[in-house]
């Protein structure tokens, strides 16, 4: 091969390389971050339909551009019971992370159904009733976003 | 010959698809040696509900220790009784654990049956009841080691999560089981993640 060939090859890779990095970082970010979903279903011919799909990513920036003054002003009164609380979801949040996706609850009633899981990095909450069905799937990660910006609020 | 000559293309390219695909899994979630309790709830009947509950006892004893509530704190509960204080609980199992193993209690009433034993490591409570022609059978099986560690509290305290920790550490098999006419009950501990 030609050195002028080699050369060219070897700019090629590097700008493959490039994209690949770029685009596995940017994948990372996303898929770290998961999407929150919300389906709710009405049952019956009239049934309304409400589907909520956002990328955790998404909820993760909103979150930190959110002035920490105004969510201060939200929460002041119950700062002392809120921190205790933030405490406990953060270490749940971590100690399911390590886990293995698992059954935590699981309800069967003549006329509900309940199920509650940790589905990879995401707890999942399932209701199937006579009237309507309700999906919610809460990415993990976004949680954990949501408590270090609520305890910066709480500590600024 | 010409994939030889286009080696450091190919190394450069694998490379970057194996970083991309490092960043995008960048961890796989282990399944840990944590102990698993469960509890299953069952009511008999085609229409009879059904409960199951699945808990990672790490998880347990990560948020006990977090939990402040009147009469709650560190993972230990405050008993408040006139009747029946930790100490005396203490003196109680003082002696049992130096007792041998076999029956200690056995009460046979017209509708109801209890019976406290031990067995090798284990405390077995068992009771028996009959009302209204309806049988209610309750079986009780904790480890020695539980309640060793439950009384380990200091002062009016019993601690539970040590209780837990011992509970993860030694007991596998049924801890609790009832079986009514109607319902049973089942809560026990193992190492896996389902109830099956």
């Amino acid at each position: 091969m030609k050195r002028k060939n080699r050369v060219a090859l070897l700019f090629l890779g590097g700008i493959l390389l490039l994209v690949g990095i770029t685009a596995g970082a940017l994948a990372s970010a996303v898929m770290d971050k998961g999407t929150i979903e919300i389906l709710i279903q009405e049952k019956g011919t009239d049934g309304n339909r409400i589907s909520i799909q956002v990328p955790g990513a998404l909820v993760s920036a909103a979150l930190l551009c959110v002035p920490n003054h105004l969510i201060r002003c939200e929460i002041e009164d119950d700062l002392d019971d809120l921190g205790k609380y933030l405490r406990l979801v953060s270490t749940v949040c971590d100690e399911l992370a390590k886990l293995p996706d698992f059954v935590m609850v699981e309800v069967d009633e003549r006329d509900e159904h309940v199920r509650i899981t940790k589905e990879g990095s995401r707890l999942v909450v399932h209701v199937e009733s006579d009237d309507e069905s309700v999906f919610v799937a809460l990415p993990l990660p976004v949680v954990e976003v949501a408590i270090a910006k609520l305890e910066r609020c709480a500590t600024s | 010959m010409k994939t030889a000559r286009n080696f450091p293309g190919l190394v450069v390219g694998a490379m970057s698809v194996a970083m991309a695909l490092a960043l995008m899994f960048p961890q796989v979630a282990v399944a840990g040696d944590t102990a698993w309790l469960h509890v299953l709830v069952d009511e008999k009947g085609e229409d009879g509900d059904r409960v199951r509950i699945n808990l990672p006892l790490n998880l347990v004893e990560s948020i006990l220790p977090l939990i402040e509530e009147e009469g709650f704190s560190g993972g230990c509960v405050s008993i408040d009784s006139d009747h029946l204080s930790a100490e005396d609980l203490r003196e109680i199992w003082s002696s049992v654990r130096e007792a041998e193993g076999g029956e200690y209690i056995r009460v046979e009433g017209v509708d109801e049956d209890v019976s406290v034993k031990r067995e090798g490591d284990y405390l077995t409570v068992e009771v028996r009841e009959d009302e209204d022609g309806s049988t209610t059978d309750v079986s009780i099986r904790i480890h020695l080691s539980i309640v060793d560690a439950l009384l380990s509290g200091e002062g009016e305290k019993l601690d539970i999560l040590a209780a837990i920790k011992a509970l993860g550490e030694n007991a596998r098999g049924d801890l609790v089981v009832v079986n009514e006419e109607d319902e049973s009950v089942r809560i026990w501990v193992d190492d896996k993640n389902t109830a099956d």
